[in-house]
């Protein structure tokens, strides 16, 4: 999907900015890595249960700030 | 980094999400993702498929509402030929020695007996039920 540019589109995970963490949404994928990540529909608990996990993730790239 | 440093890099690694964020700060770019929940996606299918006794690339539209580290999830709308599998394993829940719902859940109890918590709401959100047990 990468070295053919497909363009298409997968559950991969990158760096969302706007939850400041790397999650997993459908995104687009082609030669420079993720295009677009894709925003699918969510219900509201659905929503705040997202950024739960988001907060979840933050705090574990925070403890491992100091892993080289 | 040195000998390539616009290649994109791929995270294969449990668990990927995490850890792309960590490949991301060491590389110091945003070409970085992760398989993310895309494998355990194609494993569940095939787990699917295997249950219904079609081929895995007949099962689609497994959604992945919630596959990110949540407590709760919610129903697949997987469908096979527009079918949703949900409604598959209940007709042919009689033509089974498996309950329906036993049946439904197998997937997922491999997943949360042998992958961990990290693959679990893969396994939910691809379940065609979604209530963790």
């Amino acid at each position: 999907m990468i070295a053919a540019d497909e363009q298409a589109v997968f559950p991969v995970g990158s760096y969302i900015a706007r939850y400041g963490a790397s999650l997993s949404l459908p995104s687009v994928v082609g030669r420079d890595g993720v295009r677009e990540v894709l925003s699918p529909e969510m219900s509201d608990d659905e929503a705040r249960g997202f950024e739960r996990s988001a907060e979840t993730l933050r705090s574990a790239l925070a403890t491992s700030a100091g892993v080289r | 980094m040195t000998a390539a440093p616009n290649a994109v890099m791929l995270i294969a690694t449990d668990p990927p999400d995490p850890l792309v964020d960590v490949a991301r700060r060491l590389a110091r770019h945003e070409r970085v993702l992760g398989t993310g929940t895309y494998l355990d996606s194609l494993r569940f299918r095939v787990h699917l498929a295997q249950r219904l006794g079609v081929n895995a690339s007949s099962v689609n539209r497994v959604r992945r509402r919630r596959a990110w580290h949540v407590e709760r999830v919610p129903r697949s709308s997987a469908t096979i030929g527009g079918t949703r599998v949900e409604q598959m394993i209940a007709d042919r829940g009689s033509r089974s020695t498996i309950p329906p719902r036993r049946r439904a859940r197998s997937p997922l109890r491999q997943y949360l007996d042998h992958r961990g918590i990290a693959q679990v709401n893969t396994a939910l959100a691809s379940s065609p039920r979604g209530s963790p047990k």
